[in-house]
């Protein structure tokens, strides 16, 4: 069952200049105990992805479209499923369902019979046409502009998804002992004494490898790869079910980095949690991500279980940046590098935004957005030639 | 490798930084940041060196002195056989022109407000390399093409806001090479530059190698990268360089157990391999605290005996064991535990029986030594009295001209390549001659270079002088001598204060303990201590021991008057002082071991591990 579904997301800037089009059409879906690696260079939209989620965009950011179905009941999916093939798109059609299911649901409450297995029906159907699920349908304002504080979203932040942010080394408040910042994230969600969310802090700390008789230091008497340990322990504080890591390791050392991998897999083996992990070093994803989604310029260019994405390569760019990845095995190959640079997402190119940059385009890249071609179950490859281009870039033989 | 290939020698190089304290330790020793510790390498022409480590290693200072952007603390840079610590005035110029570095941000290292022809025309004009304004254009436009920004016009006036990050490196890289330098010093400089872009910059550095024959010192985090870029690799890890050899064979056959950990934990991009990790213990510990013997040792999977254990370790081991818990016997009867270097002294309460103490360290040593290499290399426990000490008075020496002369004579001839065609003093200094306290330097050609190489020897006195080097203290006077075409330097007998005696007496000692027939009494002495003009030293076990350490001392330093040094000069008196007692105490004396160095273990690959002290095989 899809925990998290995202559907053509699309979250645009305004700026001085218009809109910077960082995300324009993102769709995933990530299964309980999964974990998703979401790959890409600077400025390629995916920490964007990632942040509208928990819904911690800055003030210029604006929801362009989309939804984000949030664990959602199997009957409410299935309810939403037949509305939508039933209503289409028709707005009048699905308010008359609405105020019809609302109006039987009214009778049952005020009739007080017990009705216990009809009114939980009555109640799926409702969210399932309201899309209560959607997380944007929650805090979205009219002009797109997300709503932080709205008290639906702030139960789900944290408790549910909760994210291990960029940069460790400051995302902690250097004037609070590290344990303190805990205990507060738990004491405010949840309606716990002090000492059990100390306890509950011991614990976690004990979990990620770091002695508990710690949680009384500061931050800066921990070494980096610690704080980005007690970072993790602080994500885990609410035992949510999903968690979005942003460049866990990237300001780290490579023994430090393998040390937090290892923390990570364990996490997924031993909790089963479901993770995002957003980064732009694809040896980094191939050590702990189930599946791979590709995006340069605000779009997703292939997506993929991960070893899908490696071996049968099926797009032009996924191409490019493996090849332009040294590594410590195997012989030393000249690298390839990918010609030109990054397109300005202002104004993004024409048709597939990769087509300036690509060997293999031809008019039709120009003109035409690609749709998602399935090349294999649950590998899709957004290419207009990604069957005729699959044998030549694909590495498996 | 014949020398003429090396065109930077590094030997010794070490930066120490001194850590400021507040106001309230005034007066207590300084303490410092060994940021660069003991650093040897070559560079040769032609060859990508590439040095990788993780962050606060070292590297970045590594490249720092070698631009004389900082000054050692110690030790030498030779450029071309020219010590890089004597280059003044005008000549920094040329060696600035000649040693050139690409920074790691290309978004801080370019004015904005220049454009591209200003930011590369700049070093040009202050070298005042080519004729004319055109001359020096095309210069821009060819060093542009070099980089891979053709066609080179159109980017001749653009403003670094109006470049991508990764060409704005090739911009920086464009000026590196604009002035034809004989070093480039890269300090990571794709890491802050886009996967997909950094290949290309990688490419570009590896061309242009290949085009101009420019030798790299390439510093890095990332090996990966390391990895596909330098033809020589060398590995450092708190402020030393530990491994060195050519990049496959580091890559491939790692012989330091700090590197095959380190590549071990380099992530695969593909999600098939499978990697053996080697697992190492805790985190680098800080350069201002940095292990004795091998500074690796503490975290190292394969230490043995031969490490340089030390007290501090023994402490750890204990508190692992749970031994030192309330209820243990250890517990119970030690107040208070004093690591010192090799030595670990337990500091027992009222009550407590050091004989026993004694004894039950020396049954977990035997107990524990087959398994434990730490234990392995206890060489000594025992009781000892800490009630009285070995005082040596030392005094200051007279050091004789012809002693400084000589002194200074190897050092000259060490480290002023004259007779290399690139140095500064080829053809002008011929040769040098040491005759009693007088140094001869004959000079050929003119008199005019007669005047160079006088000023040339008086910078290098006046340089040397001013880092407190022992060479140059006797230096009384230079004179040129037209005539006989000669150079002449002149040196006078010269006092060593007591401060300075007390150090050598020190080490003295330590020496002749060594000695075959003196070493199993030796374990028993702990390492003299230098304080001010006084050397201190205590000995484990029983009275007798004390007797037997005080007529040792005295033959070593003064009865064996005449053979040694002039050792007995050096020593006023030795007496034992006697404090309040009885105090008793516990130590626990390591057999101690230096830094481990290079060694080599064939085909230039390069170790510094005890475990191939043997050599090859």
């Amino acid at each position: 069952m899809a925990l998290l579904e995202v559907k053509n997301l699309k979250v645009h800037f305004e700026i001085q200049d218009g809109w910077v089009k960082a995300v324009d059409g993102v769709s995933f879906t990530i299964d309980s105990g999964e974990t998703m690696g979401l790959v890409g260079e600077s400025g390629c939209g995916k920490t964007t992805a990632a942040y509208a989620i928990t819904q911690l965009l800055p003030p210029n950011g604006r929801i362009k479209g989309g939804r984000i179905f949030f664990k959602e009941p199997a009957r409410v999916a299935a309810f939403r499923k037949e509305y939508n093939d039933r209503l289409k798109d028709s707005t009048k059609a699905r308010q008359n369902e609405i105020s019809k299911v609302g109006k039987r649901l009214d009778e049952l409450n005020r009739s007080g019979i017990d009705s216990g297995p009809e009114l939980d029906e009555l109640k799926d159907r409702l969210s399932a046409l309201k899309f209560s699920y959607d997380l944007l349908s929650l805090s979205k304002r009219k002009d797109g502009s997300l709503d932080d504080y709205n008290e639906d979203i702030r139960k789900i932040r944290w408790t549910q998804i909760s994210m291990i942010f960029q940069g460790a080394m400051n995302a902690f408040n250097p004037v609070f002992k590290v344990g303190d910042q805990i205990v507060e994230a738990i004491t405010l969600h949840e309606d716990v004494d002090d000492s059990t969310a100390r306890k509950r802090a011991r614990e976690l700390f004990e979990f990620v490898g770091i002695a508990p008789d710690r949680i009384d230091n500061y931050p800066h008497e921990f070494s980096g790869g610690m704080k980005q340990r007690a970072m993790i322990a602080l994500a885990l504080a609410l035992n949510p079910s999903f968690i979005i890591a942003d460049e866990p390791t990237t300001a780290l050392d490579v023994i430090t980095q393998d040390r937090i991998l290892a923390e990570i897999r364990r996490l997924q083996e031993q909790l089963e949690m479901a993770m995002m992990i957003i980064t732009h070093d694809v040896s980094v994803v191939a050590e702990v991500s189930d599946k791979i989604g590709v995006m340069y310029a605000g779009l997703i260019m292939e997506i993929g279980q991960t070893a899908q994405v490696f071996r049968d390569t099926a797009h032009p760019y996924t191409a490019g940046l493996l090849g332009s990845f040294p590594s410590i095995k195997g012989e030393k190959k000249r690298l390839v590098s990918i010609p030109g640079f990054p397109p300005d997402l202002v104004t993004p190119p024409s048709g597939c935004p990769f087509h300036p940059r690509c060997q293999y385009a031809q008019k039709r890249c120009e003109e035409e957005r690609p749709k998602g071609i399935a090349i294999e179950p649950g590998h899709i490859s957004y290419c207009h030639f990604a069957k005729e281009l699959w044998e030549k870039l694909r590495r498996s033989a | 490798m014949p020398e003429a290939d090396i065109i930077v020698k590094v030997r010794g190089l070490k930066k120490y930084f001194e850590l400021k304290k507040g106001f309230l330790s005034f007066g207590k020793d300084v303490s410092y940041v060994k940021a660069v510790d003991g650093v040897d390498f070559d560079m040769r022409s032609g060859e990508i060196l590439g040095l990788v480590g993780e962050s606060g290693c070292g590297k970045t200072t590594v490249g720092r002195l070698l631009t004389r952007l900082e000054d050692p603390t110690d030790g030498f840079v030779f450029f071309l056989g020219r010590d890089i610590a004597l280059i003044e005035g005008q000549d920094v110029k040329v060696f600035r022109r000649n040693i050139h570095m690409v920074f790691q941000d290309p978004y801080e290292s370019l004015n904005p407000r220049t454009t591209v022809t200003q930011t590369i025309m700049e070093p040009l004009l202050n070298h005042h390399i080519g004729e004319s304004q055109e001359e020096r254009v095309e210069m821009v436009v060819q060093a542009l093409e070099d980089a891979g920004l053709a066609p080179a016009r159109e980017y001749l006036n653009r403003f670094p806001h109006e470049l991508s990050g990764g060409q704005r490196q090739r911009v920086s890289i464009a000026r590196a090479l604009a002035v034809k330098p004989r070093v480039i010093i890269a300090d990571e400089p794709v890491s802050m530059l886009d996967v997909s872009i950094r290949a290309g910059v990688l490419n570009l550095m590896l061309d242009l190698r290949d085009k101009y024959g420019i030798p790299y010192l390439f510093i890095t985090h990332d090996i990966a990268v390391a990895r596909y870029i330098s033809d020589r690799l060398a590995v450092m890890y708190l402020g030393r360089v530990v491994e060195l050899a050519q990049t496959d064979d580091v890559i491939f056959e790692p012989k330091h157990p700090y590197t095959q950990a380190l590549l071990s934990a380099v992530p695969v991009p593909d999600p098939d391999a499978k990697h053996g990790r080697i697992k190492i213990k805790g985190e680098v510990p800080s350069a201002a605290d940095v292990p004795l013997g091998c500074r690796f040792r503490p975290r190292c999977p394969k230490a043995f005996r031969e490490c340089g254990w030390e007290a501090m370790d023994l402490v750890e081991w204990l508190r692992e064991k749970g031994l030192l818990a309330e209820d243990t016997d250890l517990g119970k009867a030690v107040a208070t535990l004093k690591p010192n270097g090799f030595v670990l002294r337990m500091e027992l309460k009222d009550g407590a029986d050091p004989g026993a103490i004694a004894g039950f360290m020396n049954d977990l040593v035997a107990k524990s030594k087959k398994i434990d290499p730490i234990m392995d290399a206890v060489a000594a426990v025992d009781t000892i009295m800490m009630d009285r000490v070995i005082e040596i008075r030392c005094r200051p020496a007279a050091m004789s001209a012809e002693e400084l002369a000589g002194e200074l004579f190897a050092l000259l001839e060490s480290t002023v390549a004259y007779r290399e065609p690139d140095h500064p003093m080829h053809g002008i200094i011929a040769d040098m001659r040491l005759d009693k306290n007088r140094l001869t330097v004959s000079v050929g050609g003119d008199t005019q270079n007669l005047k160079l190489a006088e000023a040339f020897l008086g910078d290098y006195v006046r340089h040397h002088r001013r880092k407190n080097r022992p060479e140059f203290k006797g230096v009384k006077n230079i004179s040129p001598s037209p005539s006989a075409m000669t150079v002449t330097v002149t040196c006078s007998a010269s006092r060593e204060p007591a401060a300075k005696t007390a150090i050598d007496v020190a080490a003295y000692i330590e020496r002749c303990l060594a000695a075959d027939d003196l070493a199993k009494f030796a374990r028993l002495v702990l390492p003299a201590e230098v304080k001010g003009r006084k050397v201190r030293v205590y000995v484990m076990g029983s009275e007798d021991n004390w007797n037997r350490l005080l007529d040792t001392l005295n033959e070593l330093l003064i009865a064996d008057e005449g053979s040694n040094e002039g050792i007995a000069q050096k020593v006023s008196e030795i007496a034992v002082k006697t404090t309040k007692g009885p105090h008793m105490a516990v130590a626990t004396r390591f057999i101690g071991a230096d830094e481990p160095p290079l060694f080599d273990e064939g085909r230039g690959h390069q170790v510094a591990c005890y475990l191939f002290k043997g050599g090859p095989g």
